[in-house]
């Protein structure tokens, strides 16, 4: 490294009693993995890049979209519609032409997790999700790998450091995790950009940490943030040892049998027939920022999707439920939930939703 | 008793952030979520007076229940 231009562009951190040019080194020569691109990903990125980290893979499956923008700090509105991970690598090479970016445009699975985890040294978690959470901490259990998992809601936030060591697991913290479809997310309950931020660039700071084998690390304790109070807690985590003893990855995602969804699923062109003929219905339309959904004379007052258990077990056992949304997509998630959680029989759901319907002509 | 119940998060909508609650000399933290609410489901970390708690635990005077839901976005 000596001479080199690295040197200059790391010398106000290299020269801090705690770094040095070892420790530099070790950046150098590690390999981190940052699981998601979202709001989270982007502010441990944003940090980790110019750190000098030797070799950063960035893991995500989605395109950016505009609801994205005003928390995922790394990307530009040009970028709408583009992959998260080429977005990301096409502004970090720019940041950092030292550092070795490679994506995985792929969700990660039982299936690929170990594959791709065993090629990094950590991994940063930064996904929106309880399943992809808990997956990155059972793959890092049986790889003997540390991993920093943090999330983000509204004004909150929090984080820690698993199986660093001899440090407590994800698991210790919560056993299970909780239905998907129940939880408020960012994308139905909302998020206030600087709180990812800050939980992003903490998640960031203690990698650099392990990393470079400082001692003190969150191992052992949840960081929680409550952004409308300014305000840190720390949470004790306590090391069950049974949580280490992991030998096969679970899958949480629920799917369920193409045969049955397309029993339980209905045609744009029956849907006002099958309301009319097949019912008594009682419809549940579902979004998460419009208040009404409307098509012909109907109009049905909109709910969140998690709401959806709460909402179904009040119907009343005769009526059959027609699950209708604006896209198709919700309803969809919906009936799965259904009818593999809560052995529901009695829902159907709308294929394509009602813009299905205002292309035939049928509104 | 008295028990000063302590919520985070989304928890805090519609609840805010902190009370004292007065209960029966054999009540649990299963208690403050029935008065306040609060799914079972919605609770991932139950702690009394800092430390991890159980939902059927009794309580004594004086104690805080701290109550944080699942924080799972990104």
């Amino acid at each position: 490294m000596a001479d080199s231009p690295e040197v200059s562009r790391y010398h106000r951190q290299m020269i801090l009693p705690t770094m040095g040019r070892q420790r530099q080194e070790k950046l150098t020569q590690s390999r981190v993995l940052v699981v998601g691109a979202g709001a989270l990903g982007a502010a441990v990125l944003l940090y980790l890049v110019p750190a000098g980290i030797g070799t950063i893979g960035i893991l995500d499956n989605d395109e950016l979209e505009l609801t994205n923008l005003h928390r995922q700090v790394l990307y530009s509105t040009e970028d709408v519609g583009t992959p998260k991970v080429l977005a990301a690598r096409d502004r970090l090479e720019k940041m950092n032409p030292e550092v070795s970016l490679r994506t995985h445009f792929l969700r990660l699975n039982v299936d690929n997790a170990l594959d791709i985890i065993r090629e990094y040294h950590l991994v940063i978690e930064c996904s929106d999700n309880f399943p992809t959470k808990f997956l990155v901490n059972d793959a890092c259990v049986m790889l003997h790998k540390p991993c920093i998992i943090g999330a983000a809601l509204g004004f909150s936030g929090q984080l820690s450091v698993y199986n660093y060591l001899d440090g407590p697991t994800y698991r210790c913290l919560m056993p299970e995790p909780p239905d998907p479809l129940t939880l408020p997310t960012c994308a139905n309950a909302g998020v206030m950009g600087m709180v990812p931020g800050i939980i992003g660039n903490l998640q960031a700071l203690e990698a650099l940490k392990i990393i470079t084998g400082q001692s003190e690390t969150l191992s052992g304790r949840l960081l929680h943030f409550e952004g409308l109070e300014t305000n840190f807690m720390e949470v004790p985590i306590e090391l069950n040892p049974d949580n280490k003893k992991i030998d096969h990855l679970t899958s949480y995602s629920y799917s369920c049998p193409d045969y049955l969804l397309k029993k339980h699923t209905v045609e744009p062109q029956n849907f006002f027939p099958t309301l009319e003929k097949e019912g008594p219905f009682e419809v549940v339309a579902l979004s998460d920022d419009q208040e009404f959904l409307q098509i012909k004379d109907f109009r049905w007052k909109t709910i969140p999707a998690y709401k959806i258990p709460e909402v179904v077990a009040q119907i009343p056992e005769k009526k059959k439920v027609m699950l209708i949304c604006e896209n198709g997509i919700k309803n969809f998630e919906a009936l799965k939930y259904l009818l593999m959680k809560e052995n529901c029989t009695r829902a159907l759901a709308l294929k394509d939703g009602l813009s299905a319907l205002r292309i035939l002509g049928l509104d | 008793m008295k028990i000063k119940v302590r919520l985070f998060a989304t928890l805090r909508e519609g609840r805010g952030k902190e009370q004292m609650m007065e209960f029966t000399d054999t009540a649990t933290p299963q208690a403050i979520f029935d008065r306040l609410d609060i799914p079972s489901a919605d609770v991932a970390i139950l702690l009394i007076n800092g430390f991890d708690g159980k939902f059927d635990q009794p309580l004594k005077d004086g104690d805080t229940v701290s109550i944080f839901p699942p924080v799972g976005g990104g």
